[in-house]
C-alpha cells in the first residue's frame, strides 16, 4: 500500500474530513434503517422506522411526566457521583501517599471490587426499601472504584523530580502537597470522575429498571413494558426512552471530556483511558 | 547491564536493603490475610454477641450455607451446582466469546482504516453510551425470555469495550513496525496476525478484562428478569422469600466467581503479555 | 568466457520527483533526481535537514510511489517493494518487535518464505554472529542497549540475504562511541557479503568515511547537488582515515555544499 501522506500536514483538513465522514455515517445508517423498516424487509414490529422513533422521542420529551423521570434519574446520578467523589478522593489520596495503609486495605478492596453492584440490589432492597437511599448505596458502591484508583495512581506517581525541585526552592510539607501533588494528580482524578460518571448513570438506570420504583428513566421503561397497551407502541416508547438515555449519557460524557481537555489537557497520559 | 555511574551508586546506597524473598512473601501474605481475618472475625463476633440482626448473618454460617447449597445433599449436588452456577458461567462465557470476537473484528477494521473509523465512530460512541442494561427490555421484546436472548444480550454489551480498545490498540501500532513488514515482503495477512494484532494485544487484553467484568454483570442482570435458572435467579428468589442466609451465600458465590475470572485473566495476561510488562517497568 | 557486456546497474533512479499534497500547500520534497548505482557500491546520501532524504529512501524502498519518474532495480521498474532489498530504520526501538526474542526478530524476514527450519536456524545464527551478538539470541529487545538493538536490526536485514541494503540514518540515535563501532561493522558486512548499500545520513564525516560515492542533496525541492567520488584507501580506519588529507578535503567540500544549501559555490 503506497501512501502519499505528507510528513507535516496542516491539522485542519483531517478534522473537517472526519466530521463529514461521521455525519455521512450517521445519515447513511439512518437512511438504511428507515428504508429497511418501511419497505418491510424487517418486520416493523422488530424495527420501527427511524423517523417514528425520532418522533416518539420528541413526544416523550414533551411529556412532563417523562421529563420528571429524567430529572429524577439525573438527580440520583448527580448525588451518587458527588458522594462517590467525597469518599473516593480522600481514600485514594490516603492510599497513594501511604503505601502500608494501601496494602492493608488491598485485600478487602480486591474482594469487594469483583462483586457486581447489581448483585447487591436484592439485599439492599430488603434493607432499605425502594427509595433514594437504596439507589445511592448501589451507585456509590459501583462508582467509587475508578475515582479511588485514579486518585491513588495520580498521587502516587507524582514525578519525584518535581517534588525535589519544589523542596529545593524552599517549599515545605503541605506546600508541596498543595502546589505539586494536587495539581499533578488532578487530571487523573478528573479522568476517574469521567469514568465513574458513565458507570454511575448506567447503574442508576439499571437499578431503576430492576427495582422498579416511582421515578426515573429505568422505572419508565419498566412501567412501559408492564403495560400491555399495544405491543408495537410499547416497543416504540421503550426504544425511544432507551435512546434518550444514551443521548443523555453521551452528552454528559462529552461535557466532562471537554472540561478534562480544556483544563487538564496538559497531562496527556491519564490511565484507564476507556 | 550494570550502570556504574556515580549517580546509580548513590541511589543504590540510599535505598534500604532488600529483605530476603521468603520474608517479603510472608509480609505480603500477612497484609492480605490479616485484614480479611479481622473483618470476618469482628463481623462474626458482633453477630454472635448481639441479638441476631436479620440482614447480616454470621460469616461462617454464610460459608457453610453456600457449601450446602452447592455441594450439600447428594441429590441436590447435580441440580444446584450444574443447574445454577454453571448456567451463569456458561452464558457468560459464550456471550463473552461472541462479543469479544465481534469487537476485535470491527475494532481491527476501525483501527486499520481511518476512513472507516471516522465514519463509524459517531455511531459507536452513541450506541456505546446507551447503558447496556437498559437495552435488556428491548432484547426481551425482540427475542423473548430464553437463553439465546441472554447470550446475545451479553455479547452486545461486551462487544463495545473490546471494540474500542481494539481500535485504539491497532491504531497504536507504530508505523515503522508496519513498514518493517512491508519491506521484508511479509504478506498482508501475515502482517495482520504477526505484527498488528500482537502489537495491539496489550490494549485488546485490557478491553477483554473490562469486558469480562461486564459479562458477569450482564449475566446477572439478565437473570434478574424473566429467568428460570442461574445465580442471579437464585438471588432474586431468595430475596422474594426473605431468605437472607441464601442471599448472602449467593452473593458470596458471585464474589468468588468474579475473583476467579479476574485471577484467570491476570494469569493469562502474565503469560501472554509478559514482554509488555517487563519492558514497561524498565522504561 | 568473460561476458563483455557492461554490468547492469543495481539501481537506477530515473528522474524521480515527489510532491506531497497539492495546490497551495503542496510540498515539493524531491525534484528530478537521477543517478545510478553499480553493484557492490557504497553510496552515502547527505543533505540539509528536512531535505527529503527520507522521502527518497522510502521511494527507493517501494514504500512510496513517486509523483514522477521511476526507480529501476536490477533492470526492472519497481511497483511496491522490490525483492532482494532490505532496510534498516532509524528508530530501532520501534522497528524491532518487542514481543519476540532477538533470534525470532532476526528470523522474522523469513516468515512465509520457503526456508526449512534448519536453514532458518543457521541463517539466524550466522547473522547474529556477523554483528557480534552470537550469545544474545534468547534475550528480548528491551534488555539490550540502543547500539545493540540497531545491530539486531542489521542482523535481521542480513538474514534476508538482500542484494541491496538501504539504511535510513541508522546511527543518528546512537551515542558517538557506539556509532564508530557500528560504522566499521557495516563496512565489514559489505566486505563479507558484497551487497550494494545506500546509506542516508546527516553526519557529513560519516558519509565520507563509509562511502565510495557521496550524493549531496540540495535544500527542498531536493536536487542532486553533486555526485562526489571518494577515493580513500581501504580498509577504512576510524583514526588514520579521518586524518587523511584527502578525507579532510572531501568532508570540507561536502560541508560547504550543505551549508550553502546545496547550491554550487
Amino acid at each position: 500500500m503506497t501512501t502519499t501522506a505528507a510528513p507535516r500536514q496542516t491539522r485542519r483538513s483531517p478534522r473537517v474530513g472526519a466530521v463529514w465522514r461521521g455525519v455521512a455515517g450517521v445519515a447513511g445508517l439512518a437512511i438504511i434503517l428507515e428504508i429497511v423498516s418501511r419497505s418491510g424487509i424487517v418486520d416493523q414490529k422488530y424495527l420501527p422506522p427511524f423517523s417514528s422513533v425520532i418522533v416518539r422521542a420528541f413526544t416523550l420529551w414533551g411529556d412532563e411526566a417523562f421529563r420528571a423521570d429524567v430529572g429524577a434519574t439525573l438527580l440520583t446520578y448527580l448525588l451518587g457521583l458527588l458522594i462517590s467523589i467525597v469518599i473516593a478522593v480522600p481514600l485514594g489520596a490516603l492510599f497513594g501517599l501511604f503505601n502500608p495503609i494501601y496494602r492493608a486495605a488491598r485485600a478487602l478492596i480486591e474482594l469487594m471490587r469483583p462483586i457486581p453492584p447489581v448483585a447487591l440490589i436484592p439485599l439492599v432492597l430488603l434493607m432499605l426499601g425502594n427509595g433514594l437511599e437504596m439507589k445511592l448505596v448501589i451507585v456509590v458502591f459501583a462508582a467509587v472504584w475508578p475515582i479511588m484508583f485514579n486518585t491513588l495512581y495520580g498521587v502516587h506517581d507524582v514525578d519525584p523530580l518535581a517534588k525535589d525541585m519544589a523542596r529545593s526552592f524552599g517549599v515545605r510539607g503541605f506546600g508541596v502537597i498543595r502546589r505539586i501533588v494536587i495539581p499533578s494528580a488532578a487530571p487523573f482524578i478528573v479522568t476517574g470522575i469521567r469514568i465513574s460518571s458513565s458507570i454511575a448513570l448506567i447503574v442508576v438506570i439499571t437499578v431503576e429498571l430492576i427495582a422498579g420504583g416511582a421515578q426515573g428513566i429505568g422505572a419508565f421503561i419498566s412501567r412501559e413494558r408492564g403495560s400491555y397497551v399495544e405491543a408495537a407502541d410499547t416497543y416504540l416508547s421503550v426504544l425511544a426512552a432507551t435512546i434518550m438515555a444514551g443521548i443523555i449519557g453521551l452528552a454528559i460524557n462529552l461535557l466532562i471530556g471537554w472540561v478534562e481537555r480544556r483544563w487538564f489537557g496538559w497531562e496527556s497520559s491519564a490511565r484507564d483511558g476507556v | 547491564m550494570t550502570d556504574t555511574s556515580t549517580r546509580a551508586l548513590a541511589a543504590r546506597a540510599s535505598r534500604p536493603a532488600v529483605r530476603p524473598r521468603w520474608q517479603r512473601a510472608l509480609v505480603s501474605f500477612a497484609y492480605f490475610a490479616i485484614p480479611i481475618a479481622a473483618v470476618i472475625g469482628i463481623w462474626q463476633l458482633v453477630t454472635m454477641l448481639n441479638p441476631p440482626a436479620p440482614f447480616f448473618p454470621q460469616p461462617f454460617a454464610i460459608i457453610a450455607n453456600l457449601w450446602d447449597l452447592l455441594f450439600g445433599s447428594p441429590k441436590a449436588v447435580q441440580q444446584v451446582f450444574y443447574g445454577e452456577f454453571l448456567q451463569t458461567v456458561g452464558r457468560m462465557a459464550l456471550g463473552f466469546a461472541i462479543g469479544a470476537v465481534w469487537g476485535i473484528v470491527i475494532g481491527t477494521i476501525m483501527g486499520l482504516w481511518r476512513g472507516a473509523r471516522e465514519t463509524i465512530n459517531p455511531i459507536v460512541e452513541f450506541l456505546r453510551s446507551i447503558p447496556a442494561t437498559a437495552t435488556l427490555p428491548l432484547f426481551i421484546i425482540l427475542l423473548g425470555g430464553g437463553n439465546d436472548m441472554r447470550v446475545v444480550f451479553i455479547a452486545y454489551g461486551v462487544s463495545w469495550f473490546v471494540l474500542i480498545n481494539t481500535s485504539v490498540g491497532v491504531g497504536s501500532v507504530h508505523k515503522t513496525l508496519l513498514d518493517v513488514g512491508k519491506v521484508f515482503k511479509i504478506s498482508p495477512a501475515r502482517r495482520l496476525f504477526r505484527i498488528l494484532l500482537p502489537g495491539a494485544m496489550p490494549k485488546i487484553f485490557a478491553g477483554l478484562r473490562i469486558a469480562s467484568t461486564a459479562a458477569l454483570l450482564l449475566a446477572i442482570v439478565s437473570e434478574f428478569m424473566l429467568a428460570t435458572d442461574g445465580v442471579g435467579y437464585m438471588l432474586v428468589q431468595a430475596q422474594g422469600r426473605f431468605q437472607l442466609l441464601n442471599m448472602w451465600s449467593w452473593m458470596l458465590a458471585l464474589a468468588i466467581l468474579g475473583l476467579i475470572i479476574n485471577s484467570l485473566l491476570e494469569w493469562i495476561e502474565g503469560r501472554l503479555l509478559g514482554w509488555h510488562r517487563q519492558s514497561k517497568s524498565r522504561a | 568466457m568473460t561476458d563483455t557486456t557492461t554490468v547492469q546497474p543495481a539501481l537506477v533512479v530515473d528522474h524521480v520527483s515527489h510532491v506531497y499534497g497539492s495546490g497551495a500547500s503542496a510540498h515539493h520534497a524531491i525534484s528530478d533526481l537521477a543517478f545510478s548505482v553499480q553493484p557492490g557500491e557504497f553510496v552515502s546520501i547527505v543533505g540539509p535537514s528536512g531535505a527529503g532524504k527520507t522521502t527518497l529512501l522510502r521511494t527507493l524502498a517501494g514504500l512510496l510511489r513517486p509523483s514522477e519518474g521511476a526507480v529501476i532495480v536490477d533492470g526492472n521498474r519497481i511497483s511496491g517493494v522490490p525483492a532482494g532489498m532490505a532496510m534498516v530504520f532509524q528508530d530501532y526501538s520501534r522497528s524491532l518487535l518487542p514481543w519476540l526474542t532477538i533470534e525470532k526478530n532476526v528470523g522474522f524476514p523469513l516468515e512465509g518464505k520457503k526456508v526449512t527450519k534448519a536453514e532458518k536456524k543457521a541463517i539466524i545464527q550466522e547473522s547474529l554472529e556477523a554483528v557480534g551478538l552470537g550469545g544474545f539470541a534468547k534475550r528480548y529487545p528491551w534488555q539490550l542497549s540502543g547500539g545493540m538493538q540497531q545491530r539486531v536490526a542489521i542482523a535481521r536485514a542480513l538474514a534476508y540475504r538482500p542484494t541491496l541494503l538501504l539504511m535510513d540514518e541508522p546511527f543518528a540515535s546512537v551515542d558517538a562511541q557506539t556509532r564508530e563501532g557500528l560504522e566499521d561493522l557495516v563496512l565489514r558486512i559489505r566486505d563479507t557479503y558484497g551487497m550494494t548499500i545506500l546509506f542516508v545520513t546527516h553526519d557529513i564525516d560519516e558519509s565520507v568515511y563509509l562511502a565510495n560515492r557521496v550524493l549531496v542533496l540540495s535544500r527542498p525541492p531536493a536536487r542532486l547537488a553533486e555526485d562526489i567520488a571518494v577515493n580513500l584507501p581501504e580498509p577504512r580506519d576510524q583514526i588514520t582515515t579521518r586524518e587523511d588529507p584527502e578525507f579532510i578535503r572531501l568532508r570540507g567540500h561536502v560541508a560547504r555544499l550543505i551549508h550553502s544549501g546545496g547550491e554550487p559555490e
